[in-house]
C-alpha cells in the first residue's frame, strides 16, 4: 500500500504538470492569446499618441514576457511555483513556498484572489453533497430493495426528469417563482407588499455587514436579526438546489444499481436462508457492502468540491471558482488560469489517489499494486 | 475776463475730474465674456486669461416638481470592479465612485460641453503650449474640511500621477510630457511641459483627480497602487465609514464587495446634493441584473438592448419606469471599416476597398436608417463620421452617400468592376471576383448586419461572406490588419484626438489606423489641429476633417449608440445632457413622476 501512494503521489508530478501545460499552450493558441484583455486595452484618458501605446506594449512584455516563447512563460511559471528554488552558482538557491504570481486584470495575487472564492464554491458544493446525499442513498437504496415496486417505478421517472431539467432553465424558473419581491410566490403565506420567500442573489444580505451576531438573535435596538448564519444559509438555497438536483439523480440512481446488484448476491441467499430479518438482511447484507461503491465515488468527487458551476453562479450573482475560471480565460489571465487549474489538478488527483485507496480499504478483495 | 477765466478753469477741472472718474469706473467694470487681459497678479502677464463661472447644478433639484431632500439612490453596475482607485482603474465601472468622490479642476459643461473650473477658478495656457497656469477656487475643500491648496494639486500631478513608481508606463493617463509642477503664491500652480500638446493642458485640467497630500502623502508607492478604496477627495459624496487615516485601511472597499455605497459629504462646498446616499451593485448576468431591478430597492440599472426594447415596449412597466437612451458626447459610434492598404500590412495584398470609389460604392449600399430600424430596433441615431452631432466639431451638414442600386454599379464600374462574363459577379480586368469577407463580433445585431451586408452587395454583383468572431479574436485580426472589411467602433471624444486612428503615420505598428487609410488632406488637418490649443479653431479644423473622412469613406458609419438605462420613476431631476446623466442631481421622490 505504501509503495502504491508512493508511486502515485510520484506520478501526480507529471500529471499536474501536463495537465497545466495543456491549458497553456490551448490558451496561447486561442485568438487574443495569452494577456489578450491587457494589450486590446481601450486607450483611454490621455493616451495620445503610438509612443504611448508602444511604451504600453513595452511594459505589459516586460512585466509579464508576454512576447517571450509559450514555452518559456510557462518555465518562468512553473519555476515560481516549484517549491525548490533554482538559481546562483550551484544551481538550487533553496526551497520556498510556490509563488502564484499576480492576476494580470488587476495585479491582485492569485492566492487572495483564489482565498476569497475557494470558500464560496466549497461552501456550495458541500452543502450540495450533503442534500445529495441525504435524499439520494435513502431513496435509491430503497427503489433497489423494492425492485419493480411502485416507489422504483415512481422515483426513477422523477430522477429522469430531474437529470433532463437544464441547469439553465432551472435556476431560472427558480428565481422567477421563489427569489425577490417580485416572484410568483412572493408574500405567499399572506405578507402584504410582496415578502421575498429567498433572495435573488449574493451570498449575504446588503446589511449583513452592520450586524453584530453570527446567530439570529435580537439587536440592541430590539429588531430581530437573521444573524450571518441564517442570513447565509437563506442566501444559498437555491443555487444549492439547482447544484444538486441533477446530481441526486445520478447517484439515487447509481445507489439502486448497486442495491439491486447486492441483493442478488450469493450472500444474501445464505443470510436470508439462515433466517435473518429482512431488515437484518438488508442493513448488514446488502446496503453495507452497495455503499462501498458509493463512498468510493463520492471520495473521488472531493476534487470537485472547489470547482465552481459557472452557470449557477453567473445566475445566482455568486462570486465563486467557476466565474473565476470563465472570467481568466476570458481575459487571457495567464497567472489567474494556471494557478486555478494548478490548484483543481491537485485536489483532484489527491481524491482519486483517496478514493482509491479508501476502495481498497472497504474491499478486502481489491489488492492495491 | 475774471469771469471767463473763472468758467473756463471750472470747466477745466470738471473735465479732469469726470475724465479721472470715468477712468475708474471703465476700470472697475468686469469684462464682457470670460477671457479679459492678464491684469491680475497671480496671471503671466500678455497671455489671456480664462476665468469661469462656478459650476453649479445643471438643473436645480429644488425647482422640480415633487422634490425631497434625502434617501439613497441605488444603481446596478452592469460589472463587477476590481478597484476604486484612480490610478489603477480600468473599468467603467471602476471609475463610478471617483466621479462622484473626487473632483478634476475643470470639467465640460452638461448642456453647453464649455469648459468650466471645478478646483480651478481661472487657468492661462500658453500659446506655444509650454506652459500653464491655474488659480485655484478658494471655496473647495475636501471632505474632512481641509481646504484644497496648490499643493495638493502639485502633489497630486506629479508624486501620484506623474510618478513612474505609482503610474506604470502607458496607463491611461500619460503625463510623460510634464516637466515641473511649481506652486506659486495666492493658490496658483504653474505646469510646463516638453511638447505642446492638448492633452497636456486640457486633458491635465479634465482628467486629474485631485487628491489630499495631507492624507495620501503618507502612503508610500507600493501601498498607493495596491489600495482598491481609499477614496477621499472634494466632492460631493465620499465613501460610506471610511476614515481619512493612510495607516489604517480597514474600512476601504476591497475587491469581491459587491456593493460600494458613498454618503453625502456634510462639508461639501458646492450646491448639496439631495441624496442621502448612493448605492452601486454589482451584477455581473445581465438576467440576474433585471431581475434584481424588479426589486423596490433598486432604482436604476444599464440595460442590454434587448432588455431595454422589453421594457419599452412593456406598457405596464412603463408605468413604474422610464427606459432612458442618451446620446451624450461620448456615446459609442459603430461602422465598417474598409481595408485600404495592403492586407497584413505593409506590401501585402490589396483588397479591392484600396478604390475610393468602390468604398463610396459600398457605402451608397447601406442605409444606416434601414439598419437601425431592421436590426437595432430603432435604438440609435444614423452618422457620418466618428462621433455624433452632441459634439462641437461635428459636422451636422454631412450627408452619407445615397442613391440607387445603379449608382453604386456605376462607380464600381469606374473602378474597373464590371460582369465580365455575364455569372452576374463584377470581375475586374485580370478576371478575379470581387469577394471580400466581413469580420464581426459574434453577436446577433452584427450577424443580421453581415446578412443585410451579403444581400445588398448580392443586388450590384459582390460576393460578401461574413464571419462572426470572438471579441478577442476580431481585435486581434484588426491589430494584424488581416481583414477586408470589419465592424469598428469607438466612443465619441469632445477633446477628438484623431491621430491615433486616422493619421497615416497610425497605419502600421501602435497606431490604430487599422483600416490603413492615408490622406495627404488628412494629415495636414489632423497636424494642424493637433498643434492647436484654441478649442475653437482646433474644432473647426476637427470639422474639416469630418468632412473628408465622411467623403473619403475609410469607414460607412452607421450609428451612434445611446447609454441606454432604465431608471424607476421614483427618482427625481433624472435630466438628458450631453455629458449623459448626473446621478448628484438626482432625488427621491415621494410619488412617481410621470415617464419624460
Amino acid at each position: 500500500m505504501r509503495a502504491y501512494i508512493l508511486r502515485r503521489l510520484i506520478l501526480a508530478v507529471p500529471t499536474v504538470i501536463g495537465a497545466t501545460l495543456l491549458v497553456f499552450v490551448l490558451m496561447a493558441a486561442t485568438p487574443g492569446g495569452i494577456g489578450g484583455s491587457l494589450r486590446g486595452d481601450g486607450d483611454s484618458g490621455l493616451v495620445s499618441s503610438t509612443a504611448s501605446a508602444a511604451a504600453r506594449r513595452e511594459y505589459l512584455n516586460e512585466r509579464y514576457g508576454l512576447e517571450s516563447p509559450v514555452l518559456v512563460q510557462y518555465g518562468r511559471w512553473l519555476a515560481g511555483v516549484l517549491p525548490v528554488k533554482f538559481g546562483g552558482p550551484l544551481g538550487v538557491v533553496g526551497v520556498g513556498g510556490p509563488d502564484l504570481g499576480r492576476s494580470m486584470q488587476n495585479d491582485r495575487p492569485v492566492v487572495t484572489i483564489l482565498a476569497e472564492r475557494v470558500p464560496v464554491s466549497l461552501g456550495l458544493n458541500v452543502a450540495a453533497l450533503l442534500v445529495v446525499c441525504l435524499i439520494a442513498i435513502p431513496s435509491g437504496a430503497l427503489a433497489g430493495l423494492r425492485a419493480g415496486g411502485w416507489w422504483d417505478r415512481l422515483s426513477s421517472a422523477a430522477w429522469l426528469l430531474l437529470w433532463s431539467v437544464p441547469i439553465v432553465w432551472a435556476g431560472a424558473m427558480v428565481l422567477h417563482l421563489l427569489a425577490g419581491q417580485s416572484a410568483v410566490f412572493a408574500g405567499w403565506w399572506g405578507e402584504s407588499g410582496g415578502r421575498a420567500v429567498f433572495p435573488i442573489g449574493g451570498i449575504r444580505s446588503s446589511d449583513a455587514g452592520e450586524w453584530a451576531s453570527f446567530w439570529p438573535g435580537s439587536d440592541a435596538g430590539g429588531r430581530w436579526r437573521r444573524g450571518l448564519a441564517l442570513d447565509t444559509l437563506w442566501h444559498v438555497c437555491l443555487p444549492v438546489v439547482c447544484l444538486a438536483y441533477a446530481d441526486i439523480a445520478i447517484l439515487a440512481r447509481m445507489t439502486r444499481s448497486a442495491t439491486v446488484d447486492g441483493a442478488g448476491a450469493d450472500h444474501v441467499r445464505t443470510a436470508v436462508a439462515k433466517g435473518l430479518s429482512p431488515g437484518a438482511v438488508a442493513r448488514r447484507h446488502v446496503l453495507r457492502p452497495s455503499l462501498v461503491a458509493i463512498i468510493t465515488l463520492l471520495a473521488s468527487s472531493m476534487g470537485g468540491l472547489i470547482a465552481g458551476s459557472v452557470i449557477v453562479e453567473s445566475v445566482f450573482d455568486l462570486p465563486g471558482m467557476g466565474r473565476l475560471v470563465m472570467e481568466a480565460i476570458q481575459a487571457g489571465d495567464r497567472e489567474l488560469l494556471l494557478g486555478t487549474v494548478l490548484l483543481l489538478t491537485v485536489l483532484n488527483v489527491g481524491a482519486m489517489l483517496i478514493a482509491d485507496v479508501l476502495y481498497a480499504r472497504l474491499d478486502p478483495r481489491v489488492e492495491l499494486r | 475776463m475774471p469771469g471767463c477765466r473763472i468758467l473756463s478753469m471750472g470747466l477745466a477741472l470738471a473735465v479732469s475730474v469726470g475724465g479721472v472718474i470715468g477712468v475708474a469706473v471703465g476700470l472697475a467694470q468686469p469684462p464682457a465674456s470670460g477671457v479679459q487681459e492678464a491684469r491680475t497678479t497671480w496671471a503671466r502677464p500678455g497671455v489671456a486669461v480664462v476665468t469661469s463661472k462656478p459650476l453649479g447644478f445643471a438643473n436645480d433639484p429644488s425647482k422640480e416638481p415633487g422634490f425631497k431632500a434625502g434617501g439613497m439612490f441605488t444603481e446596478l453596475l452592469s460589472g463587477v470592479p476590481d478597484t476604486l482607485n484612480p490610478l489603477t482603474a480600468r473599468k467603467g465601472v471602476e471609475r463610478r465612485a471617483e466621479g462622484l468622490v473626487m473632483q478634476p479642476l475643470a470639467r465640460y459643461d452638461p448642456m453647453t460641453l464649455e469648459l468650466r473650473g471645478i478646483l480651478a477658478s481661472a487657468w492661462q495656457i500658453d500659446p506655444a503650449g509650454l506652459w500653464m497656469r491655474v488659480k485655484l477656487n478658494e471655496r473647495a475643500t475636501f471632505s474632512d474640511g481641509k481646504p484644497v491648496t496648490a499643493e495638493d494639486v502639485r502633489f497630486s500631478l506629479k508624486d501620484l500621477y506623474a510618478n513612474p513608481k505609482v503610474m506604470k508606463p502607458g496607463s491611461a493617463i500619460d503625463l510623460s510630457e510634464l516637466k515641473s509642477v511649481e506652486v506659486l503664491a495666492g493658490e496658483v500652480v504653474e505646469l510646463t511641459f516638453s511638447e505642446k500638446r492638448l492633452t497636456n493642458t486640457i486633458g491635465v485640467l479634465t482628467s486629474i483627480a485631485i487628491f489630499p497630500k495631507h492624507i495620501y502623502s503618507g502612503m508610500s508607492p507600493e501601498e498607493l497602487t495596491k489600495s482598491t478604496g481609499f477614496l477621499v477627495g472634494s466632492g460631493p459624496f465620499m465613501m460610506k465609514g471610511l476614515g481619512t487615516d493612510p495607516k489604517n485601511l480597514g474600512g476601504q472597499w476591497v475587491p469581491g464587495t459587491t456593493e460600494i455605497v458613498l454618503t453625502r459629504n456634510e462639508n461639501y462646498w458646492g450646491p448639496k446634493p439631495p441624496l442621502d446616499a448612493v448605492r452601486f451593485v454589482a451584477v455581473a448576468d445581465a438576467g440576474a441584473r433585471l431581475k434584481r431591478f424588479g426589486e423596490p430597492d433598486v432604482d436604476a440599472m444599464i440595460p442590454d438592448a434587448d432588455q431595454f426594447q422589453k421594457v419599452s415596449g412593456d406598457k405596464e412597466l412603463l408605468k413604474t419606469v422610464s427606459p432612458l437612451a442618451v446620446t451624450s458626447a461620448n456615446s459609442l459610434w459603430m461602422g465598417i471599416a474598409w481595408q485600404c492598404g495592403g492586407k497584413g500590412g505593409g506590401t501585402g495584398p490589396t483588397t479591392p476597398f484600396a478604390s475610393q470609389d468602390v468604398r463610396r460604392a459600398m457605402a451608397i449600399l447601406i442605409d444606416g436608417n434601414e439598419v437601425i430600424r431592421t436590426i437595432f430596433s430603432g435604438v440609435g441615431s444614423p452618422i457620418t463620421g466618428p462621433g455624433n452631432p452632441r459634439l462641437r466639431w461635428y459636422d451636422t451638414s454631412l450627408a452619407a452617400p445615397t442613391g440607387p442600386v445603379e449608382e453604386a454599379k456605376k462607380l464600381l464600374a469606374s473602378a474597373g468592376w464590371k460582369d465580365r462574363d455575364g455569372d452576374g459577379t463584377v470581375e475586374n480586368e485580370a478576371g478575379q471576383p470581387f469577394a471580400f469577407e466581413f469580420i464581426y463580433e459574434n453577436r446577433e445585431s452584427f450577424t443580421k448586419l453581415g446578412e443585410y451586408l451579403t444581400a445588398r452587395c448580392r443586388a450590384v454583383g459582390v460576393r460578401c461572406t461574413g464571419t462572426g468572431l470572438s471579441g478577442t479574436e476580431l481585435t486581434a485580426r484588426l491589430k494584424a490588419r488581416t481583414f477586408d472589411a470589419a465592424t469598428v467602433g469607438a466612443a465619441g471624444a469632445m477633446d477628438w484626438n484623431p491621430e491615433m486612428s486616422w493619421h497615416s503615420k497610425s497605419a502600421a505598428g501602435e497606431g490604430r489606423n487599422y483600416w490603413q487609410w492615408k490622406s495627404g488632406a488628412a494629415d495636414a488637418l489632423i497636424d494642424a489641429g493637433s498643434a492647436e490649443l484654441d478649442i475653437t479653431m482646433r474644432e473647426a479644423t476637427w470639422k474639416k476633417l469630418h468632412g473628408v473622412i465622411a467623403s473619403e469613406q475609410p469607414v460607412t458609419f452607421i450609428r451612434v449608440s445611446p447609454s441606454l438605462m432604465l431608471v424607476k420613476q421614483t427618482v427625481g431631476n433624472v435630466t438628458k445632457t450631453r455629458t449623459g446623466v448626473l446621478t448628484e442631481e438626482f432625488f427621491k421622490m415621494a410619488e412617481p413622476a410621470a415617464a419624460k
